[in-house]
């Protein structure tokens, strides 16, 4: 069972009769994009389904569970960066009373675990840890006292190894190897004649550009309870993959499917860090281990350090123009640090198929490198933040090359709906299935540019390239903007599948498998779900990411759900609604293709006073069955092939930076994001202003420091570790392109994962016409002054 | 050695035998079950613990539960009177000022103590009141939007 | 078949096993384990300073006083040192309560637990010690303000991530041992003027600002109070509190007519991040020429660092920008910038030049 609670009818309640709340959901509708039908639901600015339980602090994240006798797990951790356990002697800590379980290497599989989409690979505890903090053992305790006092006693005697750190170390043929099967994974997407390309431009510029290790710093914690009984378990915990998870515990535990539940809570902010994490599989093997229920918590420290950060990328570019600035050639080598465990070949790039209306032939090289530094993988818009961080200036040095403005030439060369899409060749590949070839569904990253260069006042801030907007003693304005796109999932990711129940009383209970980290997903598939069916919104619940009761479904990744998930949300929606009108269309007697659902009234199309209530149906009691029709719809699919959705969009930002000092201060964004249709306009505006916070704040000031000897984190908390926070928050413009999808559920594209790509593209377009150089990120105060003080002694740079 | 206290928490007193370093926050969330009060860094940075001790906003992950006899302490669950939301509550609901909602309980109370204080902030004082609590999925907007709507409405009602 | 289907790692680009790494070290040792509660203590209510004074005594290092508990208790959560204290005495019950902020005959005497949140707000210290009140408002937010003490805020420890680091990560000389990691590691938040033997620095917005005013420190002990100014408060790896005394207040003197002060701190983003140096300024004008003045800077070594030379470059000089000039290049003479934080350099400079240009203003306009 999931353990949220379910309080709709109380908020639903006071959403009516509150002198404050919001009007029924028909009474604020946003303007809906040209071409829309009537939809009563979709598009709506309806509150979040589990506000109520948030704003008043009832709602359950995985640290809030406990169970009766539930022992406290707590991890041993590397202190050094590469190196051997020769032995280890657990037996004090094992016989130190309130000691349940001590769980080292020789208890898990010598095989390895494996993430799905590859941000882990490695056994569950290490015998040879690769980073300073992996993972050696583990103790249930009854308290953390006595878990604390038992970890002290652990002794081990440690064969010390040559470590990497660098990308550019680890790459070497003579660098120390992290793991059995080398350092380097690589991968190209191409199309075209690289050569012949570069043969036909005009000009040819190239760029290289780095950025510095960006932590998921989760505002949050989370924590995994496993309970087992006999040889079934059950497993609570914060995820974006309850599925996934679930999936790769069965194998690496040799247990069927059906006898692991995991059920996925809510976590906090996660943007890409709770996935299948080790620490889930520590606590499954050290519960089975103590006989008791236990839970694993992480602290803050252990979340920032030890889990996961962003690929740290080194991207170098090469760009061919013709004179008009049509690209005629793209080349492209992404370096990735996978850090230890990270095991990508690829980081589901995007971008590469972003700037080919005019065909230019293009090859994108990948390279996934591991290095003995914290685990490193995907985060929000990952690859395409970090790939378009290169291509983005290297656009701009191609269009001040040609005397262009940097609309003008983006405008020229996006892609547009129909245009082909290579990005996805390689997972057809590497799963040995033939590439169909795929198009683009819709685009419209010419409104995202016009609309905001529109509303930000381009024109008149707009001075040329590394020119500042405005000099005021030493306080310079500048602007930037950029541009950048992203998938909508994707087929690679697998079928979700979704059932809706009907109950007697017209009440439905929407069950999905996905992931909750509070992007709104619970209301935006009801909302599909109400859209199709024709209910009032109220009348669903939902049920998510238990794998006991829920459909499969894919990871929570890449912006999968409200385009991909949605689409079987409404299939299933209109499974329950063709069962509904088959039992109406005999009760009313009418033919159910002459009938239809709206508002809650089951009506005939040409006679719309000829009408049932839908809750009226659902509790007739059925004349064969003697009961009222119990209804599940259900739907399992995935996207069409030959088809692709991408999400677009463009940034546009004004800083002032400070000569004196080197601080840039973000002061405004405009944001405007081709999403197809908008099924919720404020939980996608909350989604755009978070991605903006992440993609400026990795700019501006995160940066991941590790001890240049001991590979240690040195700034795994709040206080070293600086998030933008409200004082440092811009003034955000947030809109949107009216464009409907043509394969999307009501034409929705998605959205999250987008919304930090091009922000830091577009303050360092901005630096750049701030102080005429082009920095590398983070754009630290020390940074941008280093920068000043070289152009001063050593003249401007070309 | 557990020492008796009695905590006032949300109007109403409770006899409680806790260890001295038992922090207040984890008093709140294990002995009386408040799980609004949320950990997140536990080091006083990052402010989701926040409660409101006589009326002003600590960090209950720095502050022991023995420290806080004496004291009227308010939780996120204090606040809704007789089923009815704050209107700040309810204004965070309309105005959509959260995601996660990790960051809520802590957002709202800082914000609960300022309008008390400043029933009309400015938003340059709605933000520093709110800059000892993060958000990382960076609602601010919406966090700030819902608190001026908050304000206009007791302010205007009062 | 679906793609899902066919997941499986060995698919994925399997390279060659490569060859082993050669033998390293061998070292024993166990790991290490991120733990955040807090360690038991055991938590005495002190009556009087003297019952206070007389529990450190007795118990020495095992012993600590607690008030706000804002550093102390996000330490004992870190295991930031190698023990930590089994008792902790709370002098928030000391009767007279210590927390008053009175006018005596030659100054302000703040009590050392006051609230900072108290001290801002005290009418006295906004009339007549303005800087005093921005130091302290910028100390920290609200949370913070609230719990945390003037005393507290001035003991708090050192900002410096080795020695700061969970579970006792580096023994460094601060905590007795005999290295210090961040001289030879990332030392960009270090210090970059006085002695190298520990090049942390003061974590304290409020100690700069008390330096600046010739503020005293009252310390209670066995044998009775004694007053330390705030600049000799602090000693290269600690302050001068013996083992069984505590703060009980500060004391301000008046400030001397003609007097003029600024208070300004230079964060990477904004006002609460933790400060990358700050500066305190106060001097006494006479017709637009600076009579005598009192230069300290925050975060740029273990203790507020007083720029003497920078004084001395602006005594009997016109405030302008040609003066401001001269005092920056004075105060960063004696700078020995690390590897990784010679931008705090740049800062220390830029804050100089800063603060006597806004001097010079409130001269002008004061005339």
């Amino acid at each position: 069972m999931n353990r949220v609670p379910a309080r709709r009818p109380a908020l639903s309640k006071r959403r009516r009769k509150g002198k404050h709340a919001t009007p029924p959901v028909t009474a604020r509708r946003t303007k809906a994009p040209a071409g829309s039908d009537e939809l009563k639901v979709v598009g709506q600015r309806v509150p979040l389904f589990d506000a109520c339980e948030k704003v008043t602090g009832a709602f359950k994240y995985a640290s809030d569970i406990r169970l009766p006798g539930m022992l406290v797990g707590k991890i041993l951790r590397s202190p050094h960066p590469y190196a051997r356990i020769l032995a280890m002697d657990v037996t004090k800590a094992q016989a130190l009373p309130g000691v349940a379980a001590v769980l080292t290497p020789d208890d898990v599989p010598e095989g390895e675990w494996g993430e799905r989409s590859f941000n882990y690979r490695g056994r569950v505890l290490n015998d040879k840890p690769r980073f300073a903090g992996d993972e050696i053992a583990a103790v249930a305790a009854v308290n953390e006292h006595v878990a604390e006092a038992a970890l002290a006693l652990i002794e081990i005697k440690w064969e010390v190894l040559p470590h990497v750190f660098g990308v550019m170390d680890a790459i070497k043929p003579d660098a120390p190897q992290v793991a059995p099967y080398g350092n380097v994974r690589s991968t190209v997407v191409e199309a075209g004649d690289l050569q012949k390309g570069f043969k036909k431009a005009d000009l040819v510029v190239e760029h290289e550009a780095a950025m510095g290790n960006q932590s998921h710093a989760p505002l949050g914690r989370n924590a995994c309870v496993v309970s087992w009984e006999g040889d079934q378990m059950t497993l609570w915990t914060g995820t974006q993959t309850p599925f996934p998870l679930r999936d790769e515990l069965a194998r690496i535990l040799k247990l069927p499917q059906n006898r692991v539940r995991v059920i996925g809570m809510p976590t906090g902010s996660s943007n890409g860090l709770w996935w299948a994490c080790n620490f889930q599989f520590i606590a499954a093997y050290l519960a089975r281990k103590a006989g008791r229920p236990v839970k694993i918590e992480l602290t803050q420290e252990e979340a920032m350090a030890t889990v996961k950060r962003r690929e740290t990328p080194t991207v170098w570019g090469k760009l061919g123009v013709k004179r008009d600035g049509t690209f005629v050639a793209m080349h492209v080598k992404h370096y990735f640090d996978n850090g230890a465990h990270g095991f990508k070949a690829y980081p589901f790039e995007s971008v590469s198929d972003l700037w080919g209306r005019h065909r230019p032939a293009i090859r994108f090289e990948f390279y996934g490198v591991n290095t003995n530094t914290p685990n490193a993988g995907c985060m929000r818009g990952v690859g395409d933040l970090t790939i378009s961080f290169c291509t983005e200036p290297l656009i701009d040095k191609a269009a001040a090359a040609l005397g262009m403005d940097p609309l003008e030439i983006r405008l020229k060369n996006h892609i547009i709906a129909g245009d082909p899409i290579h990005s996805q060749k390689n997972i057809y590949k590497r799963f040995n299935v033939p590439f169909p070839g795929e198009r683009l569904t819709s685009g419209a990253m010419d409104q995202c540019i016009k609309r905001g260069a529109a509303a930000f006042g381009w024109k008149d801030k707009w001075r040329g390239f590394g020119k500042p907007t405005a000099v005021n003693g030493n306080k310079v304005r500048a602007v930037g903007m950029a541009c950048a796109c992203h998938i909508c999932g994707g087929r690679h990711l697998g079928s979700p599948s979704v059932i809706v129940k009907v109950n007697h009383d017209g009440s439905v209970n929407l069950l999905t498998g996905v992931g909750r980290m509070g992007q709104g997903v619970e209301t935006t598939q009801a909302q599909i779900a109400a859209e199709e069916l024709g209910v009032p919104l109220e009348s669903i619940t939902g049920t998510h990411a238990d794998s006991g009761v829920c459909p499969w479904s894919p990871s929570t990744v890449g912006s999968v759900n409200a385009h991909q998930t949605g689409m079987v949300t409404r299939a299933a929606a209109r499974d329950a609604k063709k069962q509904i009108l088959a039992l109406a269309g005999r009760e009313m007697k009418v033919p159910p293709r002459e009938l239809d659902i709206k508002d809650g009234w089951i009506y005939a199309k040409a006679r719309p006073k000829k009408r049932i209530a839908f809750a009226e149906m659902t509790r007739k009691v059925h004349p064969e069955w003697l009961t009222p029709p119990y209804i599940i719809g259900r739907a399992a699919g995935n996207l069409p092939v030959g088809r692709i959705a991408k999400m677009f969009m463009a940034h546009f930002v004004e800083i002032e930076l400070d000569v004196e000092t080197g601080v840039s201060k973000l002061l405004k964004v405009v944001a405007v994001h081709d999403s197809g249709r908008i099924i919720n306009p404020a939980v996608c505006e909350n989604q755009v202003a978070g991605g903006v916070m992440i993609g400026g704040g990795f700019v501006l000031s995160e940066n991941l420091v590790w001890d240049p000897k001991t590979g240690r984190v040195l700034n795994p908390n709040f206080a070293d570790y600086k998030i933008l926070n409200a004082l440092d928050a811009p003034l955000l413009d947030i809109s949107f392109a009216e464009v409907i999808d043509p394969v999307g559920p009501f034409g929705v594209k998605g959205i999250g994962e987008g919304a930090t790509c091009p922000t830091p593209s577009a303050i360092g377009q901005a630096i750049y016409n701030a102080i005429g150089v082009r920095l590398n990120a983070p754009f630290t105060p020390e940074r941008v002054l280093e920068a000043i003080k070289e152009q001063r002694t050593g003249g401007r740079a070309a | 050695m557990k020492q008796t206290i009695n905590l006032s928490v949300n109007g109403k007193d409770w006899p409680l035998e806790v260890e001295p370093h038992m922090a207040l926050s984890e008093c709140l969330r294990e002995d009386l079950a408040l799980t609004g009060v949320r950990i997140s860094c536990n080091q006083g940075h990052c402010g989701a613990c926040t409660v409101l001790l006589d009326g002003e906003p600590v960090n209950s992950c720095l502050t022991l539960a023995v420290d806080a006899v004496g004291k009227q302490i308010t939780t996120i669950e204090g606040l809704a009177r007789d089923g009815k939301l704050d209107p700040l509550q309810q204004a965070f609901i309309d105005h959509h000022g959260l995601q996660c909602g990790y960051c809520t309980p802590g957002m709202i109370l800082s914000a609960k103590a300022l309008l008390e204080e400043n029933p009309h902030p400015t938003e340059p004082e709605i933000r520093e009141s709110l800059a000892g609590n993060l958000c990382r999925c960076g609602s601010y907007q919406k966090i700030i939007q819902s608190i001026q709507a908050a304000g206009g409405e007791t302010g205007g009602g009062a | 078949m679906s793609i899902r289907d066919k997941f499986d790692l060995a698919l994925y680009d399997p390279q060659p096993a490569a060859a082993d790494c050669p033998q390293g070290p061998i070292t024993a040792a166990g790991g290490y384990a991120c733990f955040d509660s807090l360690p038991p203590f055991e938590y005495v209510n002190a009556e009087s300073v003297a019952e206070a004074v007389t529990l450190l005594r007795t118990h020495g290092a095992e012993a600590a006083l607690i008030a706000g508990g804002q550093d102390l208790l996000r330490r004992l959560r870190n295991r930031v040192h190698a023990a930590s204290p089994r008792l902790l005495v709370n002098i928030k019950t000391v009767a007279p309560k210590l927390d008053a902020i009175v006018e005596t005959g030659d100054g302000v005497q703040i009590g050392a637990l006051a609230t900072l949140r108290q001290v801002e707000s005290s009418s006295l210290v906004r009339e007549r010690y303005s800087l005093l009140a921005q130091a302290v408002h910028a100390a920290g937010p609200l949370q913070y303000r609230n719990r945390a003490t003037l005393g507290g805020d001035l003991c708090q420890q050192v900002r410096c991530w080795y020695y700061q680091a969970s579970g006792n990560a580096y023994p460094c000389r601060r905590k007795g041992g005999s290295e210090c990691p961040a001289l030879e590691g990332d030392n960009r938040q270090h210090a970059i003027f006085g002695s190298r033997d520990c090049v942390a620095v003061c974590a304290s917005d409020t100690a700069p600002a008390l330096v600046a005013l010739g503020a005293s420190v009252r310390i209670a002990g066995p044998g009775g109070e004694r007053t330390v100014a705030v600049e000799d408060f602090f000693t290269a790896r600690g302050n001068v509190l013996a083992q069984d005394e505590m703060v009980t207040g500060v004391h301000l003197p008046f400030p001397e007519s003609g007097s003029l002060g600024v208070f300004e701190k230079f964060t990477q983003a904004s006002l609460f991040d933790p400060a990358v140096a700050s500066i305190a300024v106060v001097l006494r004008r006479d017709h637009g020429v600076c009579g005598s003045a009192r230069i300290a800077f925050g975060a740029v070594s273990p203790a507020p660092w007083r720029s003497l030379r920078a004084e001395g470059k602006l005594a009997g000089e016109r405030l302008g920008a040609a003066s401001a000039g001269r005092a920056a290049e004075a105060a960063v003479s004696e700078a020995w910038p690390l590897e990784c934080n010679g931008y705090k350099v740049d800062i220390v400079r830029v804050l100089m030049r800063r603060a006597v240009l806004a001097l010079a203003r409130a001269n002008s306009s004061d005339a």
